[in-house]
């Protein structure tokens, strides 16, 4: 068998993930834009790879990880800094996965939000909490912010609603930076298969809203799934890259290029290819 | 009837102009196709007019729009000090100025329920104009409440709005259908092609008598073009010879000399119906084991 020709990883017209626009000076009118990347997956298409690009991507100006030797090697002089914040790993994990693809150490930092979370705010008020969590990102409005597993915090602070996470925390961390890619898991809507939502259960209808809400304020999204006809060996799981609600909405001048593209994850690599 | 002598698209390029008084507009939009193209339209509409004063209510938008003239917070200030902010914007009621007066709020959604026809009635006004979005597929909240009876907010909005345009995405040359769509956004599986420039809406335009008038157009946001919709789907299912060829080893299509054969085939209703073609009657004949009595009425009707 042939093997398939190997993909470029674009999200935009310019043949950019973040397009230089985007980058540049994000700003209109003399005020500052906010954008919003949104990443889905689910259990077996993990986003660890994609995460990883995109962070060299901020750093370095193009995936080069993921794309081989890409043409549009510019790096990015510029003082701007990558934040990295996950609720579901430890600081480790990503240094480790970022210094084996020679990602400059300076250019990111990597927030530790998890570490005893329950044990430190048990009886603290809900905005509280949030406001503690929003100050431990740096106020620097020219970064970029990679936000792992933040539908998490649902389960973790009592009586939180979607509304209150994104009024509180997604929306003030938007205007904190340039850019915020936001990582999500949707398994919870795979599980159950055929069935419509269930209204009536709290914890289905907040996670619901939120990841919707989240659609809404993305300029792009991507999502992460496995094969629809199972498990294959060349094949990982599909990307698919689609317009997020304020994708009408932006100031950029460059389009999203949507696209679906298979992916193989292999021991060290992944690899990109045409549907 | 007066309707059937207007054009739809005139119809709507005067609304998204607001050329006439509609005090409150809702776009019904979802994640397939946004409400923000043809809020763009709105504004693209009364750009031309006398300086427009457009104010934005975000409750979900971080970035303040290039049209705004004024850009309200809603995470900023708080909930309840939005409609003070907002008046404190606007001209008075008796100030006869010309520019056009637009509100525009992103999502309703957020408001509260028991809030929500209080938000409304206290923005809406004359000279005032209130755009507003209402997301159809972000679920609403479990009341807190407990009005059993009471509606819920699309139902609500619907009674309220002047104007409705009800947003969904053109399907007509992309591989899914209406089910698979709904099924594959359920499931966060946003799949290519949303959010284009082109788009179909449902237009209702509430008269001020009550009476709603209400039709399906596509709008082109690009080319700023308006057009009823027209459901090519339905067109499309004439059955032609080619459609029969190549499906079975059987023959399945018809020569000209069987269809002419086949049409000169008299149907036997046709022929029934010919018969009396002056109308029906019952015909008694009487038999030789009848009794009829004139004096009974009940006997025989005839």
């Amino acid at each position: 068998m042939s093997t398939p020709q190997r993909q470029d990883f674009i999200l935009f017209n310019d043949q950019s993930v973040i397009p230089k626009e985007l980058n540049d000076v994000a700003t209109i009118d003399s005020e500052q834009q906010h954008h919003m990347f949104l990443i889905t997956s689910a259990l077996g298409t993990q986003p660890y790879w994609l995460i990883n690009a995109l962070v060299e991507t901020s750093v370095s100006g193009s995936p080069l990880s993921l794309n081989g030797s890409s043409i549009n090697r510019c790096s990015n002089n510029d003082n701007t800094i990558t934040v990295i914040a996950s609720f579901i790993h430890e600081k480790k994990f990503y240094n480790t996965a970022l210094q084996k693809l020679k990602v400059n150490s300076n250019k990111y930092q990597i927030l530790d939000i998890i570490t005893d979370f329950v044990m430190k705010n048990i009886d603290k008020p809900r905005d509280k909490v949030l406001d503690m969590l929003l100050d431990k990102f740096p106020k620097d409005t020219q970064s970029t912010i990679i936000l792992e597993q933040s539908e998490l915090l649902l389960a973790l602070l009592k009586g939180l609603t979607s509304d209150e996470l994104n009024r509180r925390f997604i929306l003030p961390l938007m205007k904190r930076c340039k850019l915020l890619i936001v990582a999500t898991n949707i398994d919870f809507f795979q599980n159950n298969e055929d069935e419509p939502v269930d209204t009536n259960n709290r914890d289905s209808l907040e996670i619901t809203r939120f990841v919707t809400s989240l659609v809404y304020a993305s300029l792009v999204v991507m999502n992460l799934r496995s094969l629809d006809t199972g498990r294959a060996k060349d094949v990982t799981g599909s990307l698919m890259i689609s317009k997020g609600g304020q994708s009408n909405n932006s100031s950029l001048s460059v389009d999203i290029v949507e696209n679906e593209y298979l992916y193989l994850t292999e021991k060290e690599s992944t690899r990109l290819f045409y549907r | 009837m007066a309707s059937t002598s207007h054009n739809p698209a005139i119809l709507l390029k005067r609304t998204l102009s607001l050329a006439d008084p509609s005090g409150f507009m809702v776009c019904y939009d979802s994640m397939a196709q946004t409400s923000s193209l043809l809020i763009n339209e709105i504004i693209h509409n009364i750009s031309g007019s006398s300086d427009p004063n457009i104010t934005y209510i975000a409750f979900e938008t971080v970035n303040k729009p290039s049209y705004a003239t004024n850009f309200v917070d809603v995470n900023d200030i708080g909930f309840t000090k939005v409609i003070e902010t907002v008046q404190s914007l606007l001209p008075l009621a008796n100030q006869t100025s010309r520019s056009k007066n637009l509100i525009i709020v992103d999502s309703l959604n957020h408001i509260p329920l028991s809030h929500l026809s209080s938000f409304i009635t206290s923005l809406v006004a004359p000279h005032i104009t209130l755009l507003s979005t209402y997301h159809k597929d972000l679920l609403s909240n479990i009341p807190t409440h407990s009005l059993d009876n009471y509606p819920n907010a699309e139902t609500l909005l619907q009674f309220m709005a002047t104007s409705i345009f009800d947003i969904d995405p053109l399907l007509n040359n992309s591989t899914l259908d209406e089910t698979e769509l709904r099924y594959s956004l359920d499931k966060f599986h946003i799949p290519k092609g949303l959010n284009r420039s082109q788009f179909k809406i449902t237009f209702t335009n509430r008269r001020r008598s009550g009476r709603s008038l209400i039709h399906d157009l596509v709008v082109d946001a690009k080319k700023h073009t308006y057009d009823l919709y027209e459901d090519v789907a339905e067109e499309a299912t004439e059955e032609t010879p080619e459609m029969l060829q190549g499906l079975t080893t059987f023959n399945l299509s018809t020569s000209a000399k069987q269809k002419e054969a086949k049409d000169q085939v008299a149907l036997p209703f046709l022929e029934a119906q010919s018969e009396f073609a002056g109308g029906t009657a019952i015909v008694y004949e009487y038999e030789k084991d009848d009794d009829y009595d004139e004096e009974d009425p009940y006997e025989d009707p005839f």
